[in-house]
């Protein structure tokens, strides 16, 4: 594959609620962000990548709004129902053949407008698990007394987690200020063990070697996998295949020791048992190594399918500013962890 | 104009939309005999043996039929639970490993505190009175 370089990022400030704009909206204020940061202008963007979810805005085919707001009349534009760091993986893959120069991908998340707990029941399997009245922060609590049990922790790690979070999330400027409560929603997990339903949006722009001059971040290697569905047919104590992804997204970038390579690490945690499977599934020492969730991490934001290109935002900020060389960016889509995404970023100069 | 000044409209809205789902061959089958008997089955993979308990046609890692019928339960272990606080009274949901199975099945347990729950917690199911073909003629599960 051709290198793939990251232009320029941005996202919006992350709320409870934006009920001043609509989603299309949302979406044309964080790309009208990227352009005024890049200096750049829809002209030069070839191709469009959008990451959307139909029932999160209520209507079919959602992205044709989004699409207007990305610039993308007259261009190939297309859209995943995932997570915006599988629609980087779309999107790195029509620069990388060399078919497109350049590629903006735009992802956003506006939980306010629904019910996010319906809308999750709603995406089980109507047979015999959505009658149960399953839903993504019921599932969470599963996951979280599967760990907590397998791991013989006490429910304490989780609270400690949690304000670990809490207290990065503090010095980010973009993160949802919201009001959580320390009561029990899904046992064992609280009211603030669980990530925020965000409204937020964020924008990526990437472009081949020759248009990314001098020194740059680079998307160096990734991996993506997806594991069964049913939340009885794999163990969800367990990172599952983020242990395969993690492996597969070191060897494509040629990260031996991630813990010693790694300066910064972003995943998306929707609950704060996930902060610790997630860091558990990506290889990494319980202590030490490269800065983890300096943003907060998902429990600073979790507007929905932008969260884990936030993750990426977050993650070329950083390295951007000189806050070390070499960063991971972890997404997910599904319930507990079924579909994981995995980007290793790199600033360095041109190959 | 400043349209940063403009104050929120709300359009309220709801999306009904009735839909029929086929519970497939192998859920067909076990609603079925859970209608009809009051029996849990599973369906056995014939390379992997494992039994997959909601059944499936195929084996979800060899990807071979799942042809050879198994009674799993009444009587199984509990793998992992929450409670649904959001619920009134509070609901307890499991993952429900029946015996004779090697996934679990997604139910709710009943007459037990959720300060009583523990994962290994031996558990039997429970009968709905009448029976429709549904994941709810079992009722769910009560600690032994
Ligand atoms: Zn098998």
């Amino acid at each position: 594959m051709r290198p793939v370089g990251i232009v320029g990022v941005a996202q919006t400030r992350h709320a409870e609620r934006r009920d001043d704009v609509n989603y299309a909206e949302l979406a044309f204020e964080v790309v009208s962000d990227l352009l005024a940061r890049t200096g750049w202008s829809h002209d030069r963007i070839d191709t469009v990548i959008t990451a959307s979810s139909d029932f999160w805005d209520g209507r079919t085919i959602s992205d044709m709004a989004v699409q207007d707001a990305a610039g993308a009349a007259g261009k190939s534009a297309s859209k995943v129902s995932m997570d915006g760091t599988f629609a980087l993986v779309y999107a790195a893959a029509r620069i990388g053949s060399g078919a497109y120069r350049t590629c903006l991908v735009v992802a956003h998340g506006k939980a306010s407008e629904g019910n996010p707990r319906l809308i999750a029941n709603a995406a089980f399997d109507p047979i015999f698990q959505r009658p149960m009245g399953i839903d993504d922060h019921l599932a969470l609590g599963l996951q979280a007394r599967r760990f907590l049990d397998r791991r013989r922790l006490t429910p304490g790690v989780l609270v400690e987690a949690a304000a670990r979070s809490a207290a990065a999330a503090a010095t980010n400027p973009n993160a949802h200020r919201r009001q959580a409560a320390h009561v029990l929603v899904a046992d064992p997990l609280h009211e603030d063990e669980i990530a925020p339903d965000s409204d937020g949006a964020c924008a990526v722009l990437l472009a081949d070697a020759e248009t990314v001059r001098g020194e740059a971040v680079w998307l160096d290697g990734f991996a993506f996998a997806t594991d069964v569905h049913g939340l009885g047919d794999r163990d969800l104590g367990e990172p599952g295949v983020l242990r395969q992804v993690a492996r597969e997204a070191y060897r494509s970038a040629g990260v031996r020791d991630p813990d010693r390579e790694l300066d910064v690490v972003e995943v998306h945690d929707a609950s704060s048992a996930q902060t610790l499977l997630w860091r558990e599934g990506l290889g990494l020492a319980d202590a030490g190594g490269p800065a983890w969730n300096p943003s907060g991490g998902a429990m600073s934001a979790q507007p929905g399918f932008a969260t884990g290109l936030v993750r990426v935002a977050e993650v070329f900020e950083r390295l951007a500013q000189g806050e070390g060389k070499t960063g991971l960016a972890h997404g997910m889509t599904g319930f507990v962890g079924q579909a994981h995404c995995a980007w290793i970023l790199r600033k360095r100069a041109r190959a | 104009m400043d349209l940063h000044d403009v104050a929120p409209v709300l359009v309220e809205g709801r999306i009904r939309i009735p839909y029929r789902w086929p519970a497939g061959r192998a859920g067909g089958r076990f609603l079925t005999l859970l209608r009809d008997e009051g029996r849990l089955i599973g369906l056995r993979c014939s390379r992997c043996r494992r039994v997959f308990v909601p059944p499936r046609t195929r084996c979800l890692s060899c990807h071979v039929p799942c042809e050879e019928e198994v009674g799993v339960g009444p009587e199984g272990e509990v793998l992992a639970w929450t409670v649904s606080r959001r619920a009134s009274p509070p609901a307890v949901l499991a993952l429900v490993r029946l015996d004779g199975a090697d996934t679990a099945l997604l139910h709710v347990l009943h007459g037990v505190e959720p300060t009583a729950v523990r994962n290994g917690l031996r558990v039997k199911a429970v009968l709905a009175e009448t029976r429709r073909g549904h994941i709810t003629d079992l009722d769910g599960f009560r600690p032994l």
